[in-house]
């Protein structure tokens, strides 16, 4: 597919749950990166050419919508497409990423069709 | 819906797609007694408006099972990533029992998951809580989903 | 959202436990620094309550056998030498006061606390873990029975 993906999460186990959820959907994406938290994924996207974003809402340091904020202030990654993962289901946490430029939203737990639903038409 | 079928209805959600193996219910009862051996259990506390707490405790090959297929890999024994990912199965089962306790999950809020492995312990719930549990089989093992409810004041 | 970036989580907990034992068991506590690990800890009797809200966490008290005895009897005016259900229960409630005490202190910096249900958890071999990287602070007490730890792990909840 010749495309990176950027997971953003503080839980290691979550990852790794996303990762093979994104096999699982049969988005083979050439390299998957991570971050634990907003300001890492932000150095992450400094550093290499992603193509999406997939992140957390509730993570320590720079949460997902700090995250979102800075971001878009760059305008080197201000494009790139995020799409929040999150248990955070209340309305007003997803409408206000979603205002802050979030182009989707998943919530756990998550089917692979879902996944792809969500993402494929972002690739 | 009674507290098994909350049980019930969450822990095959989660199974069917997220985790990808069939979990068959068993008749709901008491809480599992006397110590659990060679287990991991996965708890989560609730608190807001209705208090509570969700374990689910797994013998090790069920563990084993369920987190190798969580996340996708090899597992060979109970090691921090099973720990965790039992952890963050309690943490979604429970995320999926609050939305059915109060409208769309309000003001009900999750605490941090923990994990107890090991070769024997006992948990005793220390609260007036009403406590539900179901049994389920796995391929590779089975575990046990409870539920416990502080009863409302008053 | 910064609030909660300067509190001393620590001298919150000496200050709550501190006053539990003012008011309710009889014996001479001290609190000592957090420790930087968790290295040392024994217990015989672990007892963990659950915390929602602006934090997501747990507080953990872990007690060897001789302290858990000691903080029993002193609370309920009686001699008792094994863990038996009333420990169990004397320490949950040690949990439950200590822990509310953490809530009205921690309301006082704007961070709003839920308290779950706590469980003890006794046994021959065990480990308790939290989700890996989870911050933690440790306080260890001192009673003339012997040590305990009372623990606090949590996330901030939002954004």
């Amino acid at each position: 597919m010749g495309k990176k993906v950027l997971i953003v999460d503080d839980s290691n186990t979550m990852r790794k749950i996303v990762s093979r959820s994104l096999r699982q959907a049969g988005l083979d994406f050439d390299e998957i990166l991570e971050a634990g938290d907003g300001q890492e994924g932000l150095a992450v996207l400094g550093a290499n050419q992603v193509d999406l974003v997939l992140s957390d809402i509730n993570m320590p340091n720079m949460g997902g919508l700090d995250f979102l904020r800075a971001k878009a202030q760059d305008d080197a990654i201000k494009g790139i497409p995020v799409v929040m993962i999150s248990t955070e289901t209340g309305s007003d946490i997803i409408g206000e990423a979603m205002s802050l430029g979030a182009k989707g939203a998943i919530k756990k737990p998550f089917t692979p069709e879902a996944i792809n639903e969500t993402i494929a038409p972002l690739l | 819906m009674s507290m098994a079928e909350q049980i019930i209805t969450a822990t095959e959600e989660i199974f069917s797609t997220m985790i990808m193996l069939e979990a068959t219910p068993g008749e709901p009862g008491a809480p599992p007694k006397g110590p659990f051996r060679n287990s991991v259990t996965g708890m989560v506390g609730m608190a807001g408006q209705v208090r509570g707490l969700l374990a689910i405790h797994l013998t090790e090959e069920a563990a084993k099972s369920v987190t190798g297929s969580f996340l996708g890999m090899d597992v060979a024994e109970i090691d921090d990533d099973v720990r965790d990912a039992i952890g963050e199965l309690a943490n979604m089962l429970a995320g999926s029992i609050k939305m059915m306790l109060t409208d769309n999950g309000k003001d009900i809020k999750l605490s941090i998951p923990s994990a107890i492995s090991g070769a024997e312990y006992t948990i005793d719930n220390l609260a007036e809580a009403e406590s539900t549990s179901v049994p389920f089989t796995l391929p590779a093992g089975t575990f046990t989903v409870e539920l416990q409810l502080e009863h409302p004041a008053g | 959202m910064s609030a909660g970036a300067d509190i001393d989580y620590a001298a919150a907990i000496a200050q709550a436990t501190l006053d539990v034992f003012e008011m309710m068991i009889p014996l001479e506590l001290t609190a000592e620094a957090p420790l930087a690990s968790d290295a040392e800890i024994r217990a015989h009797v672990t007892v963990m309550l659950g915390l929602s809200g602006d934090l997501a966490g747990l507080l953990t008290i872990y007690c060897p056998q001789a302290a858990a005895c000691a903080i029993t009897g002193g609370m309920l005016g009686m001699e008792v030498s094994e863990i038996d259900d009333d420990v169990k229960d004397a320490v949950g409630e040690v949990a439950n006061m200590v822990a509310g005490g953490l809530k009205t202190a921690l309301a006082e910096a704007g961070i709003g606390l839920e308290l779950a249900i706590p469980s003890a958890i006794t046994g021959s071999g065990y480990r308790i873990t939290a989700p890996t990287g989870t911050r933690k602070t440790i306080v260890p007490f001192r009673i003339s029975a012997g040590p305990f730890w009372i623990e606090l792990k949590f996330r901030r909840t939002c954004c």
